[in-house]
């Protein structure tokens, strides 16, 4: 801000010719200067060239320089909300108050609560709160999802205690005694294994069944 | 409270953002740089050829000289006045430009533009800027103020600020030695030349005169500065300090030219002057020139180049040879305007040259001297950067559509032609059904020789097959959810262009004259307006659509019809006298054609294409205006068979000589709105108040802030309602839909953007006995009641607009663009006056959000994810054939186009339904029960045996 201000009060020296003044300004205009922290993992020579900083909505315009150091020039006294324009990263804005003398105070900017005062340090220092995400994740296909599904699980739990509850207790009478004396309401179900062996090996016990009963085949034409 | 709003906001965010896999599969951007104003060619490395464009949109950017395509680009603050582009040069490495109104420099890095150094030069604006680098110095000169930088430091040498204005300012470079040639205001003709010593001090060295100096007159090159008074041409030689007069034989109208070669040209012909040390100026060659030609000189070359529309002419200035080729049209569709200007070198083989024409058309062109043949590199439209009115159409019905509307057009014949009619129709859809297949197959085949044998590509060359009905390489017809369409922009340079949505390619352009001009309107600047007269609903009539504007030199407004499929011009009216006003005509004539009306300064009426009486008396013959002058607001009501205009009343609308209208928003009069009400949580139906006569005016008090909504009833002058609220600063934007309104302001008490609604209702009871059509003549019951409600929103506003859909069915979205570039989606769940303060239980089963002060802004949500466009002007919505879809194109700086779904895809599969694995589980079923059916049968044999 200083060199600014020297800049504008720079004594003119020597060797003007009489069209040329001695000036010495008193600015009304001043500059909001700051820096941008990337994440370590960018770079930030590459990233600034499509940034731009906006105070108030695009009313005051800057350039980010390649060392991410950025500063908006001939601002007047005011209030005003600095953005940052990206596409990569996610800023929160800060607001700047810029006094007549151009005392510059920076805070955080509640939008909810304009006169809530959160001091921030200046000159600005902003960094990225995250990258910017503007998809959703596609769902992907999980195991466990389709395991977990209400769905599979109102098939799955029926058929496990049907079909391997007898088989456990066939290997135990004591328990198959217990579970006659339980009254269950008795479903008839196909035997796995003897399924299993008709439909891998289908065509073999067919044959064998032929030639040993010509009626059960004939039977089955019906 | 704040988690439920971040719940809330994570359910909506799933609704509207896209998948990663659908980016840019929908939706294409045009990023454009603006109207080139300098051009330099350029080298960056030792690789890749550039140039470096200044354009009037204060845009910086670099081309690829190879492809045409942007290499980087940075847009500047807007232009406040001269639209000439911005004074730039540039070093080995670095560009340095004036901005900000001549009121600092920026440094640029040529190879990715990024920002190197920031250097303020003054604090005043000025137009008369200059800028000049050496191997170690940077002298700048805008306004009042010289300053010389050492390259690489922000701090000056030296600055100078002169007592009077400059009126002109240049640099000049000879060796080592700098000088700067100024002309103060009063000083009249004289010039002053000073050196730029070593250290930075200027040191006055000469004053020069020139008769009749002025500084527009004037051209800059190397070591001279040329300016013409009629046909004198005067030459100061700024190193020997020698003024040369040179007396041609025509006017010189401009005067351009490099290192010694001076180029003037007058109208007919273009006079070369040559400067040596020995012989003075000397008339070295004279050009020929026709109309319509524009000329240039080879940066590097002693050659001349002369352009026109369909040849290019090398001109030689050393010998008398000369050599010319034509140029090949690139499509018949494609019409470009003369060439403005020529950008043009030489390398070992051929010339390079920029063609810019008065319609922003940049070309670049190589130019070979031994086959004497022009070969085009690239192209680019630029004067879409400019685009200010912006239409969807359908394209026409398919074949096969046709033959369905066909069959059903006249119901009058008798049975048996009716039914002949049919198996025709019938057997000529079976014909196209059977070459449509055979087509396929013989393209699934050909690509399956050509792509290998893999089941991968057997799989996936069927897929491009079934899909290829709807990619841009298919027939010029509409696609079966309407969902391709025509983009006609109109610009404000004077073109027209057709657009295919599905991938952006242009399909024509009107070029609409040298003498155009935009109409001028006192809200929105220049103004183009574009009407679609006739859509191609009528298959048997082609489309028509009409540009209207104005011709440069007599102000007269002038109507072109034309064919928005192929862009043919049907029809150019010019007027007898300036447009004031201009409006559609809500009836059509016996050919579907929806008249415009054009109104003059003095009340004079125009219809176009004229209507007759009958084809009026089917509707109202009365069209009611409202007419805004600097105080007073009238409603006009215009006969439309007689053509007289009567106002109906006048009134102020409660507005003092304080308010200031900003902006006045009337609704379209083909808008749907799909239901008559809203369900209340009580089970009550709340009517909407739909009333298509109804203006919304913003405007604000230059005094207290005060800004003031009024909705007025332009039949009556009714005011309906009328909101203030405190504090308030432009830019305010509006949308006026159904029987709402959202408007957004910047707010000076709370420091931010705030986004208000105002809805209209009748109440719970039906106000109107009949329903068919709103009439504003009968006076209502009661009042409307209105629900209005703020919410604080986080980011500037550039425009504003809403979804359109076919029914009006879906929730519309709110489409808010960000001076950022990004385009925000609000939904009108969110943007809602009837949020309710405390949730019920009732109220949370009915789904309805609780109000929250702020509408947050997720990157989630904006539909145009990283393809950012700047500067939006606005943004236009359009509804498909899907009932869930609304096309969008936003421009500005960048056109970009989508589709939006304000509530999702409800009528169609979702893109990534799984088609494999429901087809599996299809199959798996049937498979699974003819194997149990018979296991179950040998089942039942076996327990007969047992």
């Amino acid at each position: 801000m200083k060199s600014i201000l020297l800049l504008f009060s720079l004594i003119v020296l020597g060797s003007a010719t009489e069209e040329v003044s001695r000036t010495e300004q008193t600015s009304t205009l001043f500059s909001v200067e700051g820096e941008i922290a990337l994440p370590s993992t960018r770079n930030c020579a590459k990233w600034s060239a499509g940034a731009r900083i906006h105070l108030n909505h695009g009313q005051y315009m800057g350039f980010v320089r390649q060392d991410c150091t950025f500063r908006v020039d001939f601002v007047p006294t005011g209030t005003y909300i600095v953005q940052i324009e990206n596409t990569d990263f996610v800023f929160e804005p800060i607001r700047v108050d810029i006094t007549s003398k151009g005392k510059m105070r920076a805070r955080k900017l509640t939008i909810l609560q304009p006169n809530n005062v959160n001091t921030l340090p200046y000159p600005l220092r902003l960094s990225a709160r995250g990258p910017a995400r503007y998809f959703r994740k596609r769902e992907e296909w999980r195991i466990t999802d389709m395991l977990f599904s209400p769905m599979v699980l109102m098939l799955v739990v029926p058929l496990v205690v049907m079909l391997i509850l007898p088989k456990m207790t066939a290997n135990d009478p004591e328990l198959k005694k217990e579970m006659e004396n339980m009254q269950m309401p008795k479903v008839d179900m196909p035997d796995v294994g003897e399924m299993m062996a008709n439909f891998f090996g289908g065509s073999a016990p067919a044959k064998k069944k032929a030639v040993t009963g010509g009626s059960g085949s004939g039977q089955r034409r019906k | 409270m704040r988690l439920l709003l971040l719940v809330t906001i994570a359910i909506f965010a799933s609704v509207t953002a896209i998948f990663e896999d659908q980016a840019g599969k929908f939706d294409w951007r045009k990023q454009l740089v603006g109207c080139p104003a300098k051009i330099t060619f350029d080298k960056v490395g030792s690789k890749s050829d550039r140039l470096i464009v200044s354009t009037a949109q204060s845009v910086l950017a670099s081309l690829v000289l190879n492809t045409g395509n942007i290499g980087w680009r940075q847009i500047m603050e807007n232009p406040s006045g001269s639209t000439n582009g911005l004074t730039f040069t540039k070093d080995r490495e670095y560009i340095y430009s004036i901005s900000e109104d001549g009121r600092s420099v920026r440094v640029w890095n040529k190879n990715n533009g990024v920002l190197a150094h920031q250097l303020p030069i003054s604090e005043q604006k000025s137009e008369i800027q200059a800028i000049h680098v050496t191997n170690q110095r940077l002298h700048v000169a805008s306004g009042r103020t010289l300053v010389v930088f050492r390259l690489g430091d922000e701090k000056p040498v030296e600055t100078v600020i002169s007592k009077t204005e400059l009126t002109f300012s240049a640099f000049f470079q000879q060796d080592d030695v700098v000088i700067h040639v100024s002309a103060l205001k009063n000083a009249g003709k004289s010039i002053e030349l000073s050196k730029i010593t070593e250290d930075g001090a200027f040191e006055p060295l000469k004053t020069v005169e020139i008769k009749d100096f002025e500084p527009k007159n004037c051209h800059v090159q190397e070591a001279y500065l040329s300016c013409s008074t009629g046909s004198t041409l005067q030459i100061v030689d700024i190193f020997r300090q020698k003024v040369q007069k040179i007396q041609l034989e025509t006017e010189i109208l401009e005067i351009s030219g490099h290192g010694p070669l001076i180029l003037a040209r007058g109208a007919k012909n273009a006079q070369i002057v040559e400067i040596t040390a020995e012989n003075g100026a000397q008339v070295r060659k004279s050009v020929d020139i026709g109309a319509g030609e524009a000329l240039g000189i080879t940066e590097n070359h002693e050659s001349v180049i002369v352009t026109s529309s369909d040849a290019v002419r090398v001109v030689f200035v050393n010998s008398a040879t000369h050599f010319s080729a034509k140029r090949v049209k690139m499509a018949e569709n494609l019409e470009n305007s003369a060439p403005k200007s020529i950008f043009g070198r030489k390398n070992d083989k051929d010339w390079e040259i920029v063609i810019v024409g008065e319609d922003c058309h940049v070309e670049f062109v190589t130019v070979d001297q031994n086959s004497k043949s022009v070969n085009l590199e690239w192209s680019r439209e630029e004067s879409l950067i400019t685009a200010v009115s912006v239409e969807m159409v359908d394209l026409p019905l398919s074949e096969s559509q046709q033959m369905i509307e066909d069959e059903f057009e006249d119901g009058e014949s008798n049975i048996i032609s009716a039914f002949i009619r049919r198996i025709q129709v019938q057997f000529g859809q079976l014909c196209r059904q059977i070459t449509r297949s055979i087509e396929k197959v013989i393209y699934v085949v050909t690509s399956i020789t050509k792509n290998g044998n893999g089941v991968a590509d057997f799989i996936n060359s069927v897929r491009s097959a079934s899909g290829s009905g709807s990619a841009a390489s298919g027939p010029f017809e509409r696609d079966y959810f309407n969902l391709r369409k025509v983009i006609i922009v109109a610009t404000s340079t004077g073109t027209v262009f057709g657009i295919d949505s599905a991938d952006g390619r242009y399909l024509w352009k009107l070029w609409l004259g040298e003498h155009f001009q935009p109409l001028e309107s006192p809200f929105d600047g220049e103004k183009v307006p574009l009407f679609v007269q006739r859509t191609t609903a009528h298959y048997q009539l082609d489309g028509l659509a009409s540009v209207v504007f104005s011709n440069k030199l007599t102000h007269n407004g002038v109507i072109v019809s034309f064919n928005p499929m192929v862009g043919k011009v049907v029809s150019r009216n010019e007027l007898g006298y300036p447009v004031k006003r201009l409006s559609l005509l809500p009836v059509h004539t016996h050919k579907h054609v929806y008249p415009v009306m054009l109104i003059g300064k003095n009340e004079e009426i125009k219809i176009f294409p004229s209507i007759t009486p009958e084809e009026l008396s089917a509707t109202t013959p009365y069209l009611y205006l409202l007419d805004i002058q600097s105080q007073t607001v009238q409603g006009l009501k215009i006969d439309i068979s007689s053509q007289k205009i009567t106002p109906v009343w006048q009134g102020n609308l409660g507005l003092t000589a304080q308010d200031d209208i900003i902006a006045v928003k009337g609704k379209s009069f083909n808008q749907k709105v799909h239901s008559q009400g809203r369900v209340l949580v009580t089970r009550e139906v709340q009517y909407k108040y739909v009333n298509p006569n109804l203006a919304a005016i913003a405007s604000i008090n230059r005094a207290d802030q005060h800004m003031t909504i009024t909705l007025v009833d332009i039949v009556t002058g009714q005011i309906v309602h009328s909101a203030s609220i405190g504090k308030a600063a432009k830019p305010i934007h509006m949308v006026h839909s159904e029987n709402w309104i959202a408007y957004s302001y910047w707010s000076d008490k709370g420091r931010r953007t705030e986004l208000g609604i105002i809805e209209l209702y009748e109440g719970t009871e039906e106000q109107h006995t009949q329903k068919e059509v709103f009439d504003s003549k009968i006076a209502e019951k009661l009042p409307p009641v209105v629900a209005q409600q703020s919410y604080i929103y986080a980011q500037g506003v550039d425009a504003m607009s809403v979804s359109e859909t076919e029914q009006g069915l879906t929730t519309r979205s709110i489409l808010v663009a960000h001076p950022s570039g990004n385009i925000h989606e609000v939904s009108r769940r969110l943007l809602d006056a009837n949020r309710p303060m405390e949730l019920t239980q009732a109220m949370r089963e009915e789904m309805m959000i609780g109000y929250m002060p702020e509408i947050a802004v997720a990157t989630e949500e904006m539909i145009n994810y990283n393809q950012t466009v700047h500067r939006v002007r606005g943004i236009k919505t359009s509804p498909s054939g899907l009932e869930s879809t609304s096309l969008v194109l936003a421009y500005g700086t960048d056109l970009f186009f989508t589709r939006l779904v304000p509530s999702g895809t409800f009528d169609i599969l979702k893109d990534d339904f799984d088609h494999v694995l429901i087809s599996l589980v299809l199959t798996g079923l049937v498979v699974g029960s003819y194997v149990s059916k018979r296991l179950a049968r040998s089942n039942a044999l076996a327990s007969q045996w047992s």
